[in-house]
């Protein structure tokens, strides 16, 4: 086994990481680009899957380029293997 | 030099996520993305990214719109050539700063019965409200006080903001060793007649009872060690007396009235910062008034005027004031100039002298016996 398996997945750098705080602030961290912008509906590339964050004002307070940070207020966030 | 600040701006195309995505793997960091109409967002940027960026959306075919500063910069760029606007906040800042240097209230707590005599002693000091932080040195102003008042524990002095705060703890201290800031004699402030010597540290010099002149050694700065051999030490005490206070006022009695005699004299003159012109000339009346009209010629911002002087010539007339007024308002002026001297003192007794010298002079001098702490620290 190799010791790197030991690691979490997001330090093997594979995984993101998502954290959402409240229903105000999506935070993507090792994400792989950006795919659509819609006030409504954001879609992410990441090393899992499309990442869907919908809601309502959305906005992109970050956009670097490991981090992406979404505010607005936050209705669903969803990880498809579709475009993964 | 490096700009700093943030930028806002508008870029229009199609497909923005692309561009989105290769400004990001050109390590630009887009910051409060806001999808605007179909076709177009707005974002933030340094001025220095926003560069970058215009550059890698131009060459994909992308419309990026002008740059518009946000936050300081906005500020920055909205009013840098206000110089008003920049001067007076400089002067804004300097006031302020010369505000905060001030110490703007005196605050003495736990002082108790002390409190009157502290912030008499203050006053003397010159430690009040308007004056420079750097010209009180709190250190010596702790010393200083705790010198003044043996009974005083003691002394806390500091600053907080503006405001000096003294801190005062009763107690009686013990003696200090010369080591301790010097050694030196406690001696009387000023004559009078001690009622009681209360010893702190040294030895004492006087009795009670004793009549004591300004400048007298109270108690000496010196103590017998286990050896007998003397040590020098920072004498510390309290000394009671009973001092008298004089106030002393002089007053006319003889009132002096001038009475015109009918002879008069007009002076008019022309006078300006480099020339004057007089017509008509003085009289040489012995005594007289003058009545003097200054009328501005042209304007107030105009140094020319017209000055017309009347002389009136007048007799002087002396006659004698009602001994009783001039009695009361020598009185009334000695008595307040005592009262200002006593500040905060014992009062004992108080009374009144009046006495006439060369049958035009009423001398009022109002006395006050007090009770007071006449010991004083001088260093050896």
């Amino acid at each position: 086994m190799d010791i790197r398996d030991l690691a979490p997945p997001e330090v093997r750098g594979s995984a993101p990481r998502l954290t959402l705080t409240g229903r105000e602030e999506v935070l993507i961290e090792g994400h792989r680009g950006l795919i659509s912008y819609e006030t409504e509906n954001i879609r992410v590339r990441s090393g899992m899957g499309l990442i869907s964050v919908s809601g309502k004002h959305l906005t992109i307070a970050y956009f670097g380029t490991q981090d992406l940070l979404i505010l607005g207020r936050v209705q669903d966030v969803s990880i498809s293997e579709e475009g993964g | 030099m490096k700009k700093r600040g943030t930028v806002r701006f508008q870029v229009s195309g199609l497909s923005m996520e692309r561009l989105m995505n290769e400004a990001c793997r050109h390590e630009i960091r887009l910051k409060n993305v806001k999808r605007g109409k179909y076709r177009e967002i707005t974002a933030c940027l340094t001025p220095e990214e926003y560069g970058s960026f215009c550059g890698i959306a131009q060459e994909k075919g992308f419309h990026v719109g002008k740059a518009e500063p946000v936050g300081a910069l906005r500020i920055w760029e909205r009013d840098k050539k206000r110089w008003g606007l920049w001067a007076g906040l400089c002067i804004a800042a300097a006031l302020l700063i010369f505000a905060l240097s001030m110490i703007w209230e005196v605050r003495i707590e736990n002082a108790g019965p002390y409190l009157g005599e502290i912030k008499a002693y203050l006053q003397e000091l010159g430690v009040r409200p308007g004056v420079r932080r750097d010209q009180i040195p709190l250190s010596q102003l702790q010393d200083n006080l705790e010198w003044r008042f043996p009974r005083i524990k003691w002394i806390r002095a500091e600053y907080a903001g503006t405001t000096l705060k003294i801190r005062v703890e009763e107690g009686t201290p013990p003696p200090l060793i010369a080591d301790q800031g010097g050694a030196g004699d406690v001696i009387a402030g000023e004559d009078g007649l001690l009622l009681r010597l209360n010893t702190f540290a040294g030895t004492p010099a006087a009795k009670a009872g004793q009549w004591v002149r300004a400048g007298q050694v109270l108690i000496r700065g010196e103590e017998r060690g286990q050896n007998g051999e003397l040590v020098p030490v920072k004498a510390r005490g309290e000394a009671i007396a009973r001092v008298w206070i004089s106030r002393r006022v002089q007053m006319d009695v003889r009132e002096y009235k001038t009475v015109p005699t009918g002879e008069n004299a007009i002076v008019r003159e022309i006078s300006a910062p480099f020339f004057h012109w007089m017509r008509g000339e003085k009289p040489d009346y012995q005594t007289f008034d003058l009545e003097r009209t200054v009328t501005p010629v042209i304007g107030v911002w105009f140094p020319v005027t017209l000055i017309r002087d009347i002389f009136m010539e007048a007799d002087t007339l002396v006659t004698q004031r009602d001994l009783d007024a001039v009695r009361r308002e020598a009185g009334e002026s000695a008595w307040l100039q005592l009262k200002q001297a006593l500040i905060a003192d014992e009062i004992v007794d108080k009374w009144m002298n009046f006495s006439i010298i060369e049958e035009d002079t009423m001398v009022a001098t109002a006395t006050a016996e007090v009770r007071r702490d006449i010991a004083r620290y001088r260093k050896e």
